[in-house]
């Protein structure tokens, strides 16, 4: 076991963020610093509208900074073109959605292949491979064939994490990934987060729910576009009442 | 919210703001309306129009037709045999028209005539408009409207007084209205005589009955074919003519001849505005598309009844009314194109191809039934759209999976269509090419062809012909600049008269027959082979010699010089006529057909019974050849002709150029036909893919944000778009270039022409407009924002 620290996956020094609509400006993001290490499992927490959305679309190459670095797996992303940034984007971040975003005409199978049909030089054998594990992770190998319309929310959310771990991405970014699911899916989603970062992965979350910011190392605290306050998982579990719904794999969830 | 017509015009506003969109859709519309409308004016005057005769409907015309064209022909003895049983009022029988000289105040003009019996014109229904009608007297004429207009000065004051035709003195007894047509234009109606049993037993010859009151059409047809039957022996008619005989109504007869193939074309033309209806159905969804989220708004905000689609209705009704002026007036001219191609005994009346009121309903309401269609297809989405956002907040419409699957079966059709239309095009163009470079087989520069009639009444003889032609050639040639002159009634590029001849096994072959005055052959430009041309010692009394083409030395197996040609007609005597020239083949039936046998035999020469035939039914033409050949006007050759035949017209001069040009105008017209056909419909198909790829971009941004969110760069995105139009157009290729097989296969080949060496260019041509047409729906899913995802589309 080394000592080092483990690396950094995602740094932000000075990142802000200016949308521009005519001549008015509105500075969603000011001055963001923020480091995010291998194996990580954080949680940015905040009202609505103080920019969870953006900072995280910031993160995982959506969009652009206004000013500031970002760098990912050390190197500096910022002055990326389109094309260099999908790229990035597919090889090194996963992305789940609050709204699932399935491609509606793909079988599971297909949309968790997805991903890996843009990377240069991958097999087919290996993309099957590849998918066959991820959905076995999420407990839903058995619905490879079926078309997200056939799950439930909460399969569905499944899915969009299988498809974001397919292609073995260096952080899992996830946007409200239960804010579309009842409390019970939202649970078993989160649980199977929590799984995920136990076994290794880096997981950047934005909730709004606090019940589950437990679940995170770290919450950041973003207000009116700045971080406010940083705490850690130890004391915010202290202040919970609820646990979370064991997930075991490879069963049915239902 | 604006409603009513300032909600109209707003809406024309906003879709004046995408001048590409607007332009396309009304082209789409505009091109299945002009089709329609052009196709459907030919229906109407063709088919639906009724003939300009009063009380036709129990009027038939009897006799054989040909395996090929429904109109029947009779021969006088025929006319004779059927006779006047019980079940007709009345009959009547005219000759097919032929040309004839009419000499009006000096003014001498090669006219139409038609010779016809006294119950001809009653049994029709037509009685003239001024004067009376034919009596049966000879040297008397019935003057169609356009001749009365044309020479007589519209003057009716012509009636009674006396005009020459063919040299005779004639009387003009009355002028008939300006509707009256029957197959063809003609100037003057004259007397038919024929003789009592004439022992004529040609079909040239159309007969018209008037049925009694009740008798249909089947009896007198059993009537016609039982008497064909009975005199089968005596008319020549083998059992498997036999089956042609019989009697059509005339209101048939008359549409008959254009009815299958207009009735076809029109059926295209639905194809088109059913294409181009899918295709508008489609640009109309990009649209609502686009609008489904203010839609979805305005009945959030209480919008009710047709408010909500107000835009989309005023949007239509602009699309419609570019449409439809850019349909009717393209369909007009589309009538008339058309109309310019066809063959003339297929007009009903004078007054050609009316593009009128009916095509301006029929081409309105067609857009109109077209337009609700489509837009209703478009509300529909719009609704669907609504419900879905407003049950799952998701921006994804509901329903358009079915739509979107119409959409691309609808592409692999069009695009099966666009190939199969676009091989038969580049080989209807390859042909016409090819063709083009068939040499003709003489030459064709510095020479002139006139026409002249040198009827039976000024010239009653071969001998009278033979020396007016001597004279004649002689004026020629006296002129500067003219190396050779003389009279044939065949052409080096279009002859079309043939007699039958004995092979060695004793059958007969019907050869080309050609008749020729010294100077002929030279002056058509043949180049001789071996012996010598005709001169002026091939005369009546000397011995009888032909010349002859290499196709006839190979078909009858002759030595050539030397050797002996036997006509089998009838009408020539038996005897041998040995054979003194052999000249080059020449493809005087069309660059397409192989050359013919033909025999050519000296006019001074010729039998005088097969020379009535020929001179009844054709013109001769004179033909002359030298550096100044080409500029010989026709008031010189008139002036000349004149000093010997004061009441002989020159007609229709042309160069020998502009004859062999003539010859390729049918294939080159099929190939600009096929070239615009296979246009429309690579347009359509392109159209048409565009369209559906572009509804699927912009319905489905937020795919296509996922998958850019997932690492799909700009170019893979636009690669989607471009895979899946290109694989669209593959298959419906395959599936055109399978039909394509099929009707390669099929007997209507020989209609056709298929060539299979063009199907790669089609198809690599076929690939490329379904590159072109992904351009901007790529394009467009390129620039998708991966942020999409997360804010939604
Ligand atoms: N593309 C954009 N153009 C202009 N303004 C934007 C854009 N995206 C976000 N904003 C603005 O940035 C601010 C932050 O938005 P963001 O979506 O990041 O908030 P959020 O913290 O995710 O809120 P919520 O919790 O409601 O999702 C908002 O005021 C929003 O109006
Ligand atoms: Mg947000």
């Amino acid at each position: 076991m080394s000592l080092d620290p483990p690396a950094a996956i995602v740094e932000m020094s000075g990142i802000g963020k200016v949308f521009r609509a005519g001549a008015i400006e509105n500075h969603v993001l000011t001055d963001i610093h923020l480091e995010i290490r291998q194996g990580e499992f954080v949680s940015i927490a905040g009202p609505s509208g103080c920019g969870k959305t953006t900072l995280l679309s910031l993160m995982g190459l959506l969009d652009s900074p206004s000013h500031g670095e970002l760098r990912v797996l050390g190197h500096a992303v910022t002055g990326l073109g389109r094309q260099a940034r999908a790229m990035v984007r597919n090889r090194h971040i996963g992305f789940v959605f609050q709204s699932f975003n399935l491609i509606g005409d793909l079988t599971v199978a297909q949309n968790v292949e997805l991903p890996l049909t843009y990377r240069d030089g991958m097999g087919r054998k290996e993309r099957m491979q590849r998918t066959a594990e991820a959905l076995a992770s999420v407990g839903l190998a058995h619905r490879m064939n079926q078309f997200p319309a056939q799950l439930s929310g909460g399969q569905q959310q499944r899915v969009a994490v299988a498809r974001a771990l397919a292609g073995e991405p260096a952080i899992l970014l996830a946007d409200e990934p239960t804010g579309n699911l009842d409390l019970r899916n939202g649970e078993i989603v989160m649980g199977l987060l929590d799984r995920l970062h136990k076994a290794g992965h880096t997981i950047c979350m934005v909730t709004h729910d606090e019940r589950f910011g437990f679940v995170a190392d770290r919450v950041i605290r973003l207000l009116d576009g700045q971080v406010v306050d940083e705490s850690t998982y130890r004391q915010l579990k202290h202040e919970a009442e609820c646990g979370l719904g064991e997930v075991r794999a490879e069963e049915p969830l239902f | 919210m604006k409603g009513g017509i300032p909600g109209i015009l707003h809406a024309w506003r906003v879709l004046a703001r995408y001048p590409g969109f607007l332009a396309v859709a009304a082209l789409n519309l505009g091109l299945g309306v002009a089709a329609a409308t052009g196709a459907f004016a030919l229906v109407d005057s063709l088919v639906l129009h009724r003939p300009p005769f009063p009380d036709h409907a129990r009027v038939v015309l009897y006799g054989e037709h040909s395996p090929g064209g429904p109109v029947r022909y009779a021969s006088p003895i025929f006319f004779d045999d059927v006779g006047m049983p019980a079940q007709i009022e009345s009959r009547g029988i005219a000759r097919l028209p032929e040309s004839v000289n009419a000499d009006v105040a000096g003014n001498v003009v090669l006219a139409s005539a038609q010779r016809m019996d006294a119950g001809f014109l009653p049994t029709l229904g037509v009685s003239p408009e001024a004067g009376e009608g034919l009596s049966g007297a000879p040297d008397e004429a019935v003057v169609s409207h356009g001749f009365w207009r044309r020479m007589l000065h519209a003057d009716l004051r012509a009636i009674g007084t006396r005009i020459t035709v063919n040299g005779r003195p004639t009387v003009i007894r009355g002028v008939l209205s300006p509707d009256y047509r029957l197959f063809t234009d003609v100037d003057l109606f004259l007397p038919l005589h024929l003789a009592p049993h004439a022992a004529d037993n040609a079909q040239n010859m159309t007969a018209v009955a008037r049925l009694r009151p009740g008798v249909g059409e089947r009896a007198f047809s059993d009537h016609v074919h039982a008497v064909a039957a009975a005199h089968a022996a005596a008319l020549r008619i083998g059992p498997d003519r036999l089956p042609f005989y019989g009697a059509t109504w005339l209101d048939d007869q008359v549409t008959g001849l254009a009815r299958p193939t207009v009735l076809l074309f029109f059926s295209c033309a639905l194809a088109v505005m059913a294409i181009a209806g899918l295709n508008l159905s489609s640009l109309l969804l990009i649209r609502a598309v686009a609008r489904s989220h203010g839609t979805a708004l305005r009945i959030a905000l209480g919008a009710r009844g047709w408010r909500p689609w107000i835009p989309a209705v005023g949007e239509a009704l602009l699309v419609g009314i570019l449409a439809v002026a850019a349909g009717l007036s393209t369909g007009n001219v589309v009538a008339h194109v058309f109309a310019s191609l066809l063959p003339a005994e297929w007009l009903i009346s004078h007054d050609a191809i009316a593009f009128d009121w009916h095509a301006w309903v029929f081409g309105i309401a067609l857009a109109l039934v077209t337009l609700a269609v489509a837009v209703v297809g478009g509300s529909v989405h719009e609704t669907s759209g609504v419900l879905f956002r407003e049950r799952f907040a998701s921006g994804r419409a509901f329903g358009t999976k079915t739509g979107r699957h119409a959409r691309r079966v609808m592409n692999v059709v069009q695009t099966a269509i666009a190939v199969m239309l676009l091989a038969w095009s580049i080989g209807v163009i390859t042909r016409w090419w090819d063709l083009e470079h068939v040499p003709m087989g003489f030459d064709t520069a510095q020479a002139q062809v006139f026409e002249i009639k040198a009827d039976d009444a000024q010239f009653p003889t071969v001998v009278d012909v033979n020396a007016l032609f001597l004279e004649f050639s002689g004026r020629l040639l006296a002129q500067r600049g003219i190396r050779y002159a003389g009279m044939s009634n065949h052409l080096p590029g279009s002859g079309s008269f043939v007699m039958p001849f004995a092979l060695p096994d004793g059958s007969t072959y019907y050869a080309q027959y050609g008749l020729a005055t010294p100077g002929a052959l030279q002056a058509m430009g043949l180049r001789l082979l071996s012996g010598r041309h005709f001169d002026a010692g091939d005369v009546g009394g000397a011995g009888r010699v032909a010349m002859v083409n290499e196709a006839y030395l190979k078909t009858f197996g002759s030595g050539g010089v030397g050797d002996e040609v036997w006509p089998a007609s009838r009408l020539s005597p038996n005897a041998p006529l040995r054979i003194v020239g052999v000249v080059a083949d020449t493809r005087h039936a069309g660059p397409g057909r192989p050359p013919e046998p033909t025999v050519f035999i000296p006019l001074a020469q010729a039998w005088e019974s097969s020379f009535d035939f020929v001179r009844l039914y054709m013109p001769m033409y004179v033909i002359v050849r030298g550096p100044d050949a080409e500029g010989l006007s026709m008031e010189t050759a008139s002036r000349e002709l004149h000093r010997t035949a004061p009441f002989v017209a020159v007609a229709h001069a042309r160069s020998m150029r502009d004859d062999a040009r003539q010859v390729m105008a049918g294939f080159r017209r099929d190939a600009v036909i096929s070239a615009i056909l296979a246009l429309f419909a690579m347009f359509l198909a392109c159209i048409g893919l565009y369209s559906s790829e572009s509804v699927d971009v912009m319905s489905r941004r937020r795919d296509y944000a996922v998958h850019g969110a997932l690492g799909a760069t700009p170019m893979d995105l636009a690669m989607i778009v471009l895979a899946r139009n290109v694989a669209v157009a593959m298959i419906g290729t395959l599936l055109g270039m399978g039909c394509t097989l099929l009707a390669h296969r099929s007997p209507l080949q020989t209609m056709l022409h298929i060539q299979l060496e063009v199907a790669v260019p089609a198809c690599v041509a076929m690939l490329a407009v379904a590159v072109i047409a992904s351009v901007i729906p790529a394009w467009r899913a390129a620039r998708i924002d991966p942020l999409h995802a997360i804010h939604g589309a």
